[in-house]
């Protein structure tokens, strides 16, 4: 095959583009300039990843779809694939939602083992190659990486003999109807075949080569909708026409008006597949990590309901119309966990907290919050939420959450629910969400009763240990329970980049990935990202209430514990969401979140969707708006092939970059407030050897990298950005909260320009071609640079009057230069990955070496132990990162505890007088807070940490701590919580300015 | 601002009292009854409700003896509060009719006639608890189940009195009163329950003016069956000295013997009087930024409020508290820290109250900084001194002061604190 020796060819190249970045760079850049713009630079990342993981790995692009079999009818997608530790191999999991797709997807997963496994990747690479066929042919580029199909086929005359999907002629046959539209199929992307676009299936062949197996459904297809078609179905005939994979394509290019086909199929492998699957899976032993197993619910839930049973917890929603004297038992109850209700804690007594929801109106101005109740001598709380005639009760022991935690817990899980389910009333009256919400509650109480951490250990082992735990109290929580997420700002240059490929994700401007996309309106406009590292919010452009939103889902499907816990292998998860901030896409505000009736903007009327797409232990979130100026979107919608992809190609480069380098380093270190450890504490004066480590350690790594460029490109950004480094930082600003992306990018820019240049020297230098890119990038830097100094009003006045003026025209003249550049540019970064991208990740950590611990506290020596800074107009907090892993000293323990515990006692006090600001002079009368109570502004606890009986010989004695709140109005209510030692008076004003500056980059 | 109070009895539901604190309405029936229901059924199907909260308003159920249901609804007051409210108005119950009435009550109408001789005191307690009643009399800052006293320097020479008195009248238990506040009283006294204390010296208040009485009491752990006799004579204006009696002697022989011991005092007891409403000696100089301060101790159960009248005539009125508001503002310090951080008494034995507070050690200092005033609370062992300060006072010289403040208190001889 002329084709296949072509690629090959090409592949080489490829291949050899990986180590010799400047060769292809005058290549790319001199013979296929057309592809370089066509493809951009996401092909660039896609083509060249893949291709290289491709032959590092065979396995690589094969996973990298799995995902789309996982996608449920609903279109939801929830598939995480754990990194393989001890084995391997990689298994995968699916949502409980389709049992059927989980046990062929399993029956694959055990075919892997017998080397016939590399079906599913077969397909996989088939639709690839398909995919790449169908964009490489119409653009006519011979540039385009066609690597696969020759791979492809190789693997198939290896391994196809030894497919034998199990196919006995006796299954039932059926008859299907399908509606077909070929001018208006759904837009799957460039590589879609015929038979995915139309009728929506993905398709195979069996054994035999030529029968059709049913491999898959496209997530919005037609043949999804019919539930009698399955996966490892044959499809035997189209309209009557008996098909097979070599005739498959020309009877359906036959069909060229909107109609019905029959499709007739066969069940081959019916129960036996799935009883094979049963037996054989607990024997396979564990592929995925028993965490992931645990939130995507393929653990036995049956056991842990039964657990949750004997103890007081438990979830009712109840609806109060409609019922009658002598109605059944269980009139009125919804929903019920853990079921049945006659076994439920809360389900004989609802009638008591029913009573006292009509009643209290009639005592008090507002309705109940919560009831405290001794139930099998056990105090529990029951909280409820009222949604109109509805009402949802929530019990739990309070030896495990106190009244304060319990209310809070609440409120995070509303929260989640009406994010994923738009409300209440939506999420627990229909049917179809049953087994998510089980094994969502399941998941709920677990943590709970294990003290706020997601279950690791084995399912039998973590029953037992619910039970012993739910008797011992919990310490203490408040930081991981606020509606804000915890954030951990880097470095600012580190920030600025970040800020960037966010800003370019959601500019949406991929059109050009495929060519069947060009001409189509768009899908969906972006209308927020975030990224996570191992669960920290590195960076949000989300609005505050999405940001919250997004924040509390991630919480509660564990995904933040995820991330800190486990790297992943790759995480993708789908659904269609309500966000606050879009009034939860209800036309009546039912929830001024919003203030809707001011802005003159009003939301769309449209969907929105959470895309989340992980890896390693990032994670990108991308929320997606269908309304406005997108397609509209009818129906149940899967994942979007090009949408996932952009994203998971952001999320790889934004690691290329080198940011979860750095914030790994940042967040061990932490150098900047830095917080101290009670064991510490008695000695006078804290050695400055952490950061002497820290300089150390980055040194020795800048050395033990040998190679040249890299050592040389480093050492140069070093030199040059270290002056930049200790930038002043204006007094005014420094109490906002945020360092706004542009603050100081004089000093990044530049720096960023001087990065450019020594890249360019050592290019020159290494191999003396002086390529176009190179050249064309340094006025790309430049101008970039300028474009940030002109958002930043004029306010620098370095840049040179020719250039700014070159550069606004130019800006003015059109603005899809800009992306085209910075797309060229993404492209060269792509195209000689291995060096650009570890430059610029070298030249930021050094950056980080760069600044100084910072300390909060007065005096000499640090004193503190914890802070926690809170913005709930912006919906984040700072505060140290706290190892998990690290088995934490006991002392410290105790600290936190009594911190956590006074921090929510203060939080009221504080919350209080916020409310009371709010009020006007005539509420102020009529309210009912205690006047004495009022306008407090500062509250302080001093605690004594004595030592236990074993550890009082040593050194450190007895000490007293501080834990002081306190909030500031100005500009808008925020509150700073430290626990600091008693040795030196500290001024809270101080510590919060210094908070603020710290944490401004 | 308002807080009901509903007594039933638990077998049959049947309401024997219900007093009302605060402007509004007092609650229907219906509510009444179905407050109990819910309790009732609850308890029917093994779910004891103990407290509902709206954002406000909290509701408390305790059932005591099996046979008396209070039920307490209240706004602004915490649920620990209204839990100690609800156990001195069972006490207060005992107090009147005794525990035996209250457990075997065959005859309802009767015990509801009965109760009746307790309602000033209740409507007393309810206004420990109302937090925001704006017509409330500078006087009656109280707190639950703590007996208030007063520390005048002629404090060791009424000692001697007051236990020469308590032998002649024949009785173990005697204490004076000033102004509502206990002086003095002899040892025994201080070991009853400060409950107790707290309701003897409250109801011999409440009884007011009159120049003698003998009331018939039950205390309510030292003999809530067996009843004594509280006898009180009034000596001067505002003054009264009062014991805890058997059978004998008689109210009259108690006057006389009153008027024997006391008339070579009388210029004592004027001096003393005058030291109201400071409630501790002018020879004790505070700090001028100090507004008020309240000092407790949880053991002996006493405790001390005062306001610095130094600061009032020295400086404009304009910007500092009024004297009523600062001790309030001081009670509800008390009420948040004690309730918050410094609750070691831990005196509820419930069988839940096992679970609650684990092994936290009680904070030491406290503090509050609003934009009028700042609060400090410096606890040392059981002792703990709540001092009101100017906003103008920076922090760490308000942790001096307390410091000094308490020392002074504490270690004086003849303050007898």
């Amino acid at each position: 095959m002329d084709d296949n020796g072509e690629s090959q060819a090409l592949l080489m190249k490829e291949f050899v583009s990986e180590n010799e970045p400047y060769r292809i760079d005058g290549g790319s850049s001199s013979e296929e300039e057309s592809c370089s713009q066509s493809d951009g630079w996401w092909g660039g990342t896609g083509s060249s990843c893949s291709s290289s993981s491709c032959a590092a790995s065979d396995s690589g692009s094969g996973s990298e779809l799995d995902w789309e079999l996982a996608v449920d009818p609903r279109g939801e997608l929830f598939y995480i694939e754990s990194t393989p530790l001890e084995k391997p191999e990689h298994g995968s999991a699916e949502p409980t939602e389709k049992a059927d797709t989980a046990k062929y997807l399993g029956s694959l997963h055990q075919n892997r083992h017998t080397a016939k496994g590399k079906l599913v990747r077969l397909i996989q690479r088939r639709r690839n190659s398909k995919r790449r066929f169908n964009k490489a042919i119409p653009t006519g580029i011979e540039g385009q990486p066609v690597q696969a199909p020759c791979e492809m086929s190789n693997i198939r005359t290896a391994t196809i003999n030894k497919v034998t999907f199990q196919d006995w002629q006796e299954g039932e046959a059926r008859e299907v109807s399908v509606s077909v539209d070929p001018q208006d199929c759904h837009n799957l992307g460039r590589r879609a075949t015929l038979c995915e676009t139309l009728l929506g299936l993905v398709i195979s062949t069996f054994a035999d080569e030529t029968r059709i197996m049913v491999a898959g459904f496209i997530p919005n297809g037609q043949a999804i909708k019919h539930r009698s078609i399955k996966v490892g179905d044959w499809l035997r005939s189209v309209d009557g026409h008996e098909v097979t994979f070599q005739n498959i394509d020309s009877v359906l290019t036959n069909i060229t008006t909107p109609c019905k086909v029959q499709l007739k199929l066969q069940r081959i492998a019916g129960c036996d597949i799935t009883e094979q699957l049963s037996l054989g899976s607990p024997s396979k032993g564990v592929q995925q990590s028993d965490l992931v197993k645990q939130l995507l619910g393929t653990t036995g839930e049956d056991e842990l309901s039964c657990v949750l049973r004997e103890l007081p917890v438990g979830v009712l929603y109840l609806n109060q119309e409609g019922l009658t004297e002598g109605g059944p038992e269980n009139q009125g109850v919804v929903y019920c966990y853990p079921p049945p209700l006659q076994k439920n804690t809360l389900g004989s007594v609802r009638g008591a907290f029913l009573t006292l929801q009509h009643l209290l109106p009639d005592l008090a101005p507002s309705p109940p919050v919560s009831s405290t109740v001794l139930l099998h001598g056990q105090l529990t709380h029951v909280v409820y939420t009222a949604q109109g005639k509805e009402l949802m009760l929530l019990a739990v022991p309070d030896n495990r959450c106190s009244l304060y935690e319990a209310v809070q817990v609440t409120a995070d899980l509303v929260c989640c629910l009406q994010f994923n389910y738009q409300t209440l009333s939506h999420a627990f009256t229909n049917q179809d969400y049953r087994p998510a919400l089980d094994h969502f509650f399941s998941l709920f109480f677990a943590r709970l009763l294990s003290s706020g951490l997601w279950p690791s250990a084995q399912q039998s082992v973590f029953l037992q240990d619910i039970s012993t735990k739910a008797s011992h109290p919990a310490p203490a929580q408040f930081e991981d329970l606020l509606p804000a997420a915890h954030w951990v700002p880097l470095p600012h240059e580190a920030q600025v980049q970040l800020d960037e490929v966010l800003s370019e994700l959601e500019s949406n401007d991929f059109g050009d990935m495929s060519e069947d996309n060009t001409s189509c309106q768009r899908l969906y406009t972006v209308i927020g990202t975030c990224i996570y590292h191992k669960g920290y919010l590195l960076a949000s452009h989300l609005a505050r209430a999405d940001l919250v939103d997004v924040h509390t889902f991630c919480r509660q499907q564990g995904l933040l514990h995820l991330g800190r816990s486990e790297p992943v292998r790759s995480l993708v998860l789908w659904r269609e969401v309500f966000p606050a901030s879009c009034n939860r896409g209800l036309a009546e505000p039912v929830v001024s979140y919003t203030p809707t009736s001011t802005s003159p903007y009003q939301p769309p009327q449209g969907r929105w969707f959470l895309l989340i797409v992980g890896k390693g232990q990032e994670m990108l979130v991308v929320l997606l708006e269908s309304g406005g100026c997108t397609v509209r979107l009818e129906g149940p919608i899967g994942p979007d092939v090009c949408y996932v992809e952009q994203a998971q190609d952001t999320l790889v480069y934004i690691q290329k970059l080198g940011i979860p380098a750095i914030a790994a380093k940042w967040l061990a270190s932490g150098p900047r407030p830095q917080v101290i450890s009670p064991e510490l504490v008695p000695v006078r004066r804290t050695s400055p050897r952490r950061t002497d480590n820290l300089l150390g350690f980055v040194r020795s790594a800048d050395t033990s990298t040998p190679s040249k460029h890299t050592s040389l490109a480093s050492g140069s950004a070093l030199s040059l950005t270290s002056p930049y480094s200790k930038k002043p930082v204006e007094v005014t600003s420094i109490l906002k909260r945020r360092n706004s992306p542009d603050r100081g990018t004089v000093y990044t820019a530049s720096g960023f320009s001087v990065q450019g240049s020594t890249s360019e020297d050592s290019a020159s230098q290494a191999a003396s071609v002086v390529s176009e890119v190179s050249d064309e990038a340094a006025p790309i830097l430049g101008r970039r640079a300028e474009r940030e100094r002109g958002s930043h009003r004029g306010s620098d006045t370095s840049a040179t009057p020719s250039r700014l003026t070159d550069s606004h025209s130019e800006h003015s003249d059109d603005s899809d230069s800009d992306w085209e550049l910075q797309r060229s540019q993404n492209h060269q970064w792509n195209q000689n990955s291995q060096f650009d991208l570890s430059d610029m990740s070298q030249s930021l950590l050094s950056d980080v070496s760069d600044i100084l611990p910072s300390k909060l506290t007065a005096g000499d020596s640090n004193t503190l132990f914890h802070y926690v800074h809170l913005d709930f107009t912006e919906g984040i907090l700072l505060c140290p990162p706290i190892n998990r892993e690290q088995v934490q000293s006991e002392r410290l323990q105790e600290i936190l505890h009594h911190f956590r515990r006074s921090c929510q006692v203060i939080h009221v006090v504080l919350r209080n007088a916020v409310r009371f600001k709010k009020l006007m002079g005539q509420e102020i009368s009529k309210s009912l807070i205690n006047k004495s109570l009022i306008a407090i502004k500062e509250h302080g606890v001093l605690f004594e940490c004595t030592p236990n009986d074993g550890e009082c010989t040593k050194k450190s004695g007895p000490f007293t701590y501080w834990v002081v709140g306190r909030l500031f109005f100005t500009p808008h209510p925020r509150e700073v919580y430290v626990c600091y030692h008693d040795s030196a008076p500290q001024n809270m004003v101080e510590i919060a300015f210094r908070l603020g500056l710290s944490a401004s980059g | 601002m308002v807080v009901h109070l509903m007594c039933l009895t638990t077998a049959g539901g049947l309401p024997l009292f219900t007093r009302k604190r605060g402007d509004g309405e007092p609650l229907p029936f219906s509510v009444v009854a179905s407050l109990n229901g819910v309790h009732m059924f609850g308890k029917s199907q093994s779910v004891v409700l103990r407290s509902t909260s709206t954002q406000e308003t909290t509701v408390v159920w305790k059932v005591w003896e099996d046979s008396v249901t209070l039920i307490v609804a209240a706004c602004g007051a915490s649920e620990m509060l209204l839990n100690q409210l609800l156990t001195s108005v069972f006490n207060v119950m005992v107090l009147a009719v005794g525990i035996d009435e209250l457990c075997s009550a065959r005859n309802a109408e009767r015990l509801k006639r009965e109760l009746r001789v307790c309602y000033p005191l209740l409507d007393r307690l309810l206004e420990c608890v109302d937090v925001t009643s704006s017509d409330r009399a500078a006087n009656c800052s109280d707190l639950l189940g703590l007996v208030e006293v007063t520390l005048c320097q002629e404090n060791h020479l009424l000692q001697s009195l007051v236990d020469t008195w308590a032998e002649c009248v024949d009785s173990l238990y005697g204490f004076l009163l000033i102004r509502g506040r206990v002086a003095v009283a002899t040892s025994s006294w201080w070991q009853l329950d400060p409950e107790e204390m707290k309701l003897l010296a409250l109801l011999v208040s409440v009884e007011g003016t009159c120049t003698a009485c003998d009331i018939p009491v039950f205390l309510p752990c030292k003999s809530p069956a067996v009843p004594f006799r509280l006898v009180a004579c009034g000596l001067v204006g505002g003054i009264q000295i009062c014991a805890l009696c058997g059978p004998s002697p008689p109210l009259t022989e108690v006057e006389h013997v009153s008027i024997q011991c006391w008339k070579g005092a009388i210029d004592v007891l004027r001096a003393a009087e005058q030291c109201f409403p400071r409630n501790f000696p002018p020879s004790i100089q505070l700090d001028n930024g100090v507004m008020g301060l309240l000092l407790v101790d949880h053991q002996a159960g006493k405790f001390l409020l005062s306001r610095n009248q130094r600061t009032d005539a020295g400086k404009k009125e304009s910007r500092s508290l009024s004297g009523a508001h600062r001790l309030d503002v001081l009670r509800t310090f008390y009420h948040q820290v004690a309730a918050t951080f410094m609750n070691q008494s831990s005196g509820n034995s419930e069988g839940a109250a096992a679970y609650e507070q684990p092994v936290t050690s009680p904070a030491l200092e406290t503090y509050w900084c609003s934009e009028y005033h700042k609060c400090h609370a410096l606890r040392h062992g059981t002792t703990l001194l709540c001092v009101l300060y100017a906003s103008a006072v920076p922090i760490h010289t308000m942790r001096l002061i307390t410091q000094r403040t308490l020392k002074f208190l504490t270690g004086d001889k003849q303050l007898c604190w």
